[in-house]
C-alpha cells in the first residue's frame, strides 16, 4: 500500500473510531435509565427535591456533554424538562425550606449547569407588580378589625413567600460566587438587596397596619355596648399588636423604621392607651387569645403541609428541633373546605386530605431493618 | 466487640413531631380545652357563632359512607337525603383535634394516654364518638377489601407494609378501645357485638403483621442466638483467644447485647 493509501486508511479509521465514540458517548447507558426511571422522575413528580438531588446530582456530575444532551431528549420525550433543570429547582426548593446539609454539594461543573436555572427561576422575585396591592405602603388602611385582620394575613403570607425567595436567592448568590472567574459580577446580588427591600417595606407596612388595629381595637373595648365577638376581636388585637408595636418603637429610636401611621397624637398616648386596655379586660383579652390562637393553630393542622410523603411529613430535623416544627406551606388564600363527595370541576379538594389518621399509618419512618456491626458483650469462666 | 446483626430499629416518639398536625391539633385542643373552661355558656354559644361563619372551619364527617355496609350496625344514619355532613362549631374542631392528634399518638409512639378523655367535655363528647366511629369505619371496612390486607392476614405482606397496616391495626384499636372507655353504654347490643368482633378481626392483622416481620427477619437476618462464632474477629493472647472459643463452641459463654 502506498503512503498516500495509508494515510487515507488511517484517516478512515480515525473518523470512523471518532464517530463510534461519538455515538457510544451519546448513548445513555443502562444504568442511567434506571436511575432516570426509579429516582429522578418519580422525584420530581412527587416534588421530592432531597432525592432528586441526592440522585441526580452525581449523577449530572457523571455525564458528559453529549450524554446529557441525551438524557435531556429522553426526557423531553416524557414531556419533562431537563436534567440540570430538575436539579436546578431542586436544590432552590432545599434552599427554601433551609436545608443545607445531608446533600451532595455542588461543584463548579454542576453549578455552570444550574446557573441559568436558577437566573431564569428568580429572575421577577423582586419585580415591585408582584407585590400584591393592599400590602402596598401608599395604599390605603381599612378601618374595621376584621378587614384589617384579612391584610394581615396577606401580609403573613407574602412574607414567608419572600422569607422563602431570600434563601433562594441567597444560595444562588453563594454558589455563583464559589464557581465565577474573578472581576464577574454576581447577577444574584440586585436581587438579594431587592429583597431585602422589600421586606423592609413590608415590615413598615406591618408596622402601619397595627397601628391602626389596635387604636380600633381600644375604642371597641372602651364601648360597652360592643358585642362579645367583637370585643375578643379587639381584645385578641390588642395583645398581639401591643406587643409588636412596643418592638417598633424600639426600631424607630434607632431609625430602621418611619414612625408608623399613626392616629393619634403621639406614641406616648397610643403606649398608655394600650397598657390600660390590657390591664382593664384581662378576661375577655385571655379568651380572644385561646379563641384566635386555638383557631390559628387548627387550621395549621388541617391545612398546612409538610415537605414530603405529599404534603403529610415535615422535615427530617423537626424530629429533633422545635424551631423546625414550625413551618409548613399553608394556603395563599383563606380556604373554603369543600364536601369530599363533591365533584369539584377544575378545582382541588380542600383540605387535601379530610382526615390525617387514614393516610399517615402508611409512612414508614424509622423503623427499619438496619444491617450493622452491633456491640454485644461475651461472658465466660474462662476469663477467671 | 461488634458482630454484624440484621434487627428492627427501635421507634423513637419523636418521630410523631415529623407527623404535619401532630403538635398543631395538640396546641389547638390545649387551647381549646382552656377556653371552654373559663368561659360561660352564653359565650361559648357567642363563639360558636363566629366559628360557623367560617367555611374554613368546617368538618365534614361520615366519611366512611361510600364503603360501610349498610348491614352495619355502626353505620350512621342520615336524618334525611339532603344530609351533608357539614359540621360547626367549637365542639367539632375540638373533636376533630382530639382525634387525629390521638391516632398519631396511638401509632407513632409508645405513650399510653391516646386521647385525654380526661379533658373530654360533655359538649364535645357526641362530636367525638361520632368522629372516632368514623375512623373504625374507615380503616376497618377498608382493610377488609384490601388485597395487601389478605397478604398481612397470611403473614405474607413485605417488610414495610407489614409495618404500615400494623400501625393501622393499632391506630383503630386505640379508637375502639376510646369509645369503649367513655360511650360503651351509648351502643346496644347489637353495636357493642359488632365492635368486639371487629376488635377481634383487627388483632388478626397485628399478628399477621407480626408473622410477616419474623418471616422476613427469619429469611433475611440473623437472630442473636445463632450466628457463625468462628466469624468472630477475636484478638489477643492466643490461649486466651483459643480458651473463648472453647467455651463459646461448648455453650458455656453466654452472649448479649451491649
Amino acid at each position: 500500500m502506498n503512503l498516500g493509501r495509508k494515510i487515507l486508511a488511517l484517516l478512515l479509521i480515525h473518523i470512523m473510531a471518532a464517530s463510534a465514540s461519538v455515538s457510544h458517548a451519546a448513548e445513555v447507558s443502562q444504568e442511567t435509565l434506571t436511575t432516570l426511571g426509579r429516582f429522578i422522575v418519580p422525584s420530581y413528580r412527587t416534588n421530592n427535591a432531597h432525592t432528586l438531588v441526592t440522585v441526580g446530582s452525581p449523577l449530572l456530575k457523571k455525564l458528559n456533554d453529549e450524554q446529557i444532551k441525551a438524557v435531556n431528549e429522553r426526557l423531553e420525550q416524557e414531556q419533562l424538562p431537563s436534567l440540570a433543570y430538575m436539579i436546578g429547582e431542586a436544590r432552590l426548593e432545599l434552599a427554601i425550606q433551609g436545608v443545607t446539609t445531608g446533600v451532595p454539594a455542588a461543584n463548579s461543573g454542576e453549578i455552570k449547569l444550574l446557573l441559568p436555572v436558577w437566573a431564569e427561576e428568580l429572575k421577577d422575585v423582586i419585580d415591585p407588580n408582584n407585590v400584591p396591592e393592599n400590602l402596598r405602603r401608599e395604599a390605603e388602611l381599612p378601618i374595621e378589625i376584621s378587614e384589617l385582620e384579612k391584610v394581615l394575613w396577606d401580609l403573613h403570607v407574602y412574607s414567608n413567600r419572600l422569607i422563602g425567595m431570600q434563601n433562594a436567592a441567597d444560595y444562588a448568590h453563594k454558589m455563583f460566587n464559589k464557581s465565577r472567574s474573578p472581576n464577574q459580577e454576581n447577577p444574584f446580588e440586585p436581587i438579594v438587596d431587592g429583597l431585602l427591600t422589600q421586606f423592609h417595606e413590608l415590615q413598615q407596612r406591618n408596622y402601619d397596619i397595627r397601628s391602626r388595629r389596635v387604636v380600633t381595637a381600644v375604642e371597641v373595648l372602651s364601648d360597652e355596648q360592643a358585642k362579645f365577638p367583637q370585643r375578643l376581636e379587639a381584645a385578641n388585637a390588642i395583645k398581639e399588636d401591643s406587643t409588636v408595636l412596643n418592638k417598633v418603637f424600639e426600631a424607630v429610636d434607632t431609625k430602621e423604621l418611619d414612625n408608623p401611621v399613626l392616629v393619634l397624637e403621639s406614641r406616648e398616648e397610643l403606649s398608655e392607651l394600650m397598657e390600660k386596655s390590657l390591664a382593664m379586660h384581662t378576661h375577655v383579652i385571655e379568651k380572644g387569645q385561646l379563641l384566635f390562637g386555638g383557631i390559628h393553630w387548627w387550621t395549621r393542622g388541617r391545612y398546612g403541609m409538610g415537605t414530603s410523603f405529599n404534603g403529610m411529613i415535615k422535615n427530617f430535623a423537626a424530629s429533633k428541633n422545635p424551631a423546625a416544627r414550625f413551618p409548613l406551606y399553608m394556603p395563599h388564600t383563606t380556604p373554603i373546605a369543600s364536601d369530599p363527595f363533591l365533584q369539584l370541576e377544575g378545582k382541588y379538594q380542600t383540605p387535601y386530605v379530610q382526615r390525617r389518621h387514614a393516610v399517615v399509618w402508611a409512612w414508614e419512618n424509622e423503623t427499619q431493618l438496619a444491617d450493622n456491626r452491633v456491640p454485644i458483650i461475651v461472658k465466660s469462666d474462662y476469663f477467671y | 466487640m461488634r458482630v454484624p446483626s440484621v434487627f428492627v430499629t427501635r421507634q423513637r416518639n419523636e418521630n410523631a413531631y415529623r407527623l404535619v398536625g401532630f403538635s398543631e391539633y395538640a396546641t389547638a385542643l390545649n387551647m381549646f380545652t382552656k377556653l371552654v373552661s373559663i368561659s360561660n355558656d352564653q359565650e361559648l354559644q357567642e363563639m360558636d357563632e363566629m366559628i360557623k361563619d367560617h367555611p374554613s372551619l368546617t368538618v365534614f364527617t361520615n366519611l366512611s359512607r361510600g364503603i360501610t355496609p349498610p348491614t352495619s350496625t355502626i353505620a350512621e344514619t342520615a336524618l334525611n337525603q339532603e344530609e351533608r355532613y357539614a359540621k360547626h362549631g367549637l365542639a367539632w374542631m375540638m373533636a376533630l383535634a382530639r382525634v387525629e392528634y390521638g391516632a398519631m399518638v396511638a401509632g407513632f409512639t409508645d405513650i399510653e394516654n391516646h386521647y385525654h378523655l380526661e379533658t373530654l367535655g360533655n359538649d364535645e363528647k357526641e362530636a367525638f364518638k361520632e368522629l372516632l366511629l368514623d375512623g373504625v369505619r374507615m380503616h376497618y371496612f377498608s382493610m377488609v377489601n384490601e388485597p395487601l390486607g389478605r397478604l398481612v392476614l397470611k403473614g405474607n405482606a413485605g417488610f414495610s407494609e407489614a409495618f404500615g397496616f400494623g400501625r393501622r391495626a393499632i391506630m383503630v384499636r386505640s379508637m375502639i378501645n376510646a369509645l369503649a372507655e367513655f360511650a360503651r353504654d351509648e351502643f346496644n347490643q347489637a353495636q357493642q357485638q359488632e365492635l368486639a368482633n371487629i376488635n377481634r378481626e383487627i388483632g388478626k392483622y397485628a399478628d399477621g403483621s407480626i408473622a410477616s416481620v419474623s418471616v422476613y427477619l427469619l429469611t433475611n437476618g440473623v437472630s442473636n442466638t445463632s450466628f457463625d462464632f468462628d466469624s468472630l474477629d477475636l484478638r489477643g493472647c492466643g490461649a486466651m483467644v483459643r480458651g473463648i472459643r472453647g467455651d463459646l463452641a461448648a455453650g458455656r459463654a453466654r452472649i448479649s447485647r451491649k
